[in-house]
């Protein structure tokens, strides 16, 4: 378990895309190791609990998940894992379908008991599944803030916005802040979050701010492939550079 | 104490197990026939679950040679204050948000909102027609004096509403139709058994109101709709990509 924190209870933050492949495990992992980097205590949650890839991107072989917890009631503590880039993780399972699809009694239960560690953390990041499955749902109801990551590719844009209407409709989310990954420009960045928050703003009366912006990077693809968040193996590449500032930027929330 | 072999009366001895019952705060289900003759009782122990409840109902009814439906148990045996819906009610709810799936619960006022003797059906009577044509996962209850609940599985709106068109032409006495007031229960609202029924009555006042066999349904019920993305909101998102 961390040692002691700043004594303030921790911020939850939940990361989502609605589609697949647009960068958030990515996104969480870099996020939580700058966040780590600069002094704070984080838990890096997978939430992708049926179909888990964080341990993929640590470079990690891991034994004990939450599924423990869900299905034997093991202390949920125990199960954190301090990861090298310094941060904590509460590793999920990969191809268990039955945990992409907790009961509400479970969700309850799994809610409870991540609770009762909040106080250890500064930050308790989500990154969720792809999708808007009921855990993605849920995660983001718990969160106090809704990240969401989008891609110049339109289909991520749709599926973004599909999401962010479902938990302004369901669980009466009114502030969501964007991301705007893998863009070649700052006006394409610009253009994309204009799109999305004018929309969102439009119809569903929502304030979505950015976060910040995260270019295509070939630093991404690299540490992609030795499992390695890009923050410790391309720190001075540009998307490490930017991840910095959206740390900064959470930082000041 | 008095052992002189007198058969003693089972009205009286029914009446006394009762009222000690209720004093040591146990839950009494009175067992009755259709002539509201109590033949029995059955004390529930707390924290059984309803399903528990309703199938040791059921056994109950069988001993006691009364219809054994699932579906008439509450019925028969007069269950205390709405509690045997509402623990059916709330049994339905937390089902459903394991499922996914809506539910719907229906109110149908026998009465029409008038009080003293009118023709048509008894509440018994109406039971026993709506059983006939209802899904077996399906099950009504006794409300009020005058009032019964359908409470049905799987339904979204228009199910519902088809379902209860059906059960009002069934029970349409002199081609009056009854009055209907009916909500449905979406797996992710936060709503519980007494509000869902609050809700649905408030309906089949409402509905009562307008009378002429009126079908009122809560208008929470538009929330799955209203989450599709609609045509002007993705032409809108990329317009700029143009």
């Amino acid at each position: 378990m961390p040692q002691q924190h700043s004594g303030q209870r921790a911020k939850k933050i939940c990361i989502s895309s609605g589609k697949g492949g647009v960068g958030k495990t990515s996104f969480a992992v870099n996020l939580a190791s700058s966040l780590a980097g600069k002094e704070k205590k984080v838990l890096l949650i997978d939430g992708d609990l049926g179909l888990a890839n964080v341990d993929v991107l640590l470079g990690l072989n891991v034994r004990h998940t939450v599924r423990e917890n869900i299905e034997e009631g093991r202390d949920l503590a125990s199960l954190l894992l301090k990861v090298p880039a310094g941060f904590h993780l509460l590793p999920a399972t990969s191809g268990v379908p039955e945990m992409a699809n907790l009961s509400c009694e479970e969700q309850n239960e799994l809610i409870r008991a991540l609770e009762a560690i909040m106080d250890q953390f500064d930050f308790v990041l989500v990154d969720t599944a792809a999708g808007i499955g009921d855990s993605v749902l849920w995660f983001n109801a718990w969160a106090d803030i809704n990240v969401i990551i989008v891609s110049p590719d339109p289909t991520s844009l749709a599926d973004a916005y599909a999401l962010i209407k479902v938990l302004v409709a369901r669980h009466k989310k009114n502030a969501f802040h964007l991301v705007v990954n893998s863009v070649t420009s700052p006006q394409e960045a610009q253009e994309i979050f204009d799109g999305l928050s004018g929309v969102a703003a439009k119809f569903l009366r929502v304030t979505s701010t950015s976060l910040g912006t995260l270019p295509h990077d070939s630093a991404v693809i690299q540490a992609v492939r030795s499992r390695k968040p890009f923050l410790l193996d391309a720190p001075q590449s540009k998307v490490s550079l930017a991840i910095t500032q959206i740390a900064d930027k959470i930082l000041a929330l | 104490m008095s052992t002189t072999g007198q058969r003693p009366d089972p009205a009286r001895f029914l009446r006394q197990t009762e009222q000690q019952a209720r004093e040591q705060q146990l839950e009494v289900v009175r067992l009755v026939n259709s002539g509201d003759t109590l033949l029995g009782l059955a004390l529930l122990l707390p924290g059984l679950s309803p399903e528990t409840v309703r199938e040791l109902l059921t056994q109950a009814n069988c001993l006691l040679n009364l219809p054994a439906a699932p579906n008439a148990t509450a019925n028969k045996t007069a269950l205390s204050p709405k509690s045997a819906l509402l623990a059916l009610l709330q049994a339905e709810i937390d089902s459903h948000r394991e499922s996914k799936l809506p539910c719907s619960l229906l109110l149908l006022d026998l009465a029409g909102g008038q009080t003293g003797p009118k023709p048509g059906h008894t509440q018994c009577q109406a039971i026993s027609v709506i059983e006939t044509i209802l899904d077996h996962r399906d099950r009504v209850i006794p409300c009020d004096r005058e009032v019964v609940a359908v409470l049905m599985a799987d339904t979204s709106l228009g199910k519902a509403r088809r379902r209860a068109s059906a059960i009002q032409a069934a029970l349409a006495c002199s081609h009056q139709l009854l009055c209907c007031g009916l909500s449905v229960c979406h797996a992710h609202e936060p709503i519980n058994a007494q509000e869902l029924l609050q809700r649905t009555r408030r309906e089949l006042d409402r509905a009562t109101a307008i009378g002429n066999g009126a079908l009122c349904h809560a208008a929470l019920t538009t929330i799955d709709e209203s989450c599709q993305v609609t045509v002007e909101e993705r032409a809108q998102l990329f317009s700029f990509l143009d």
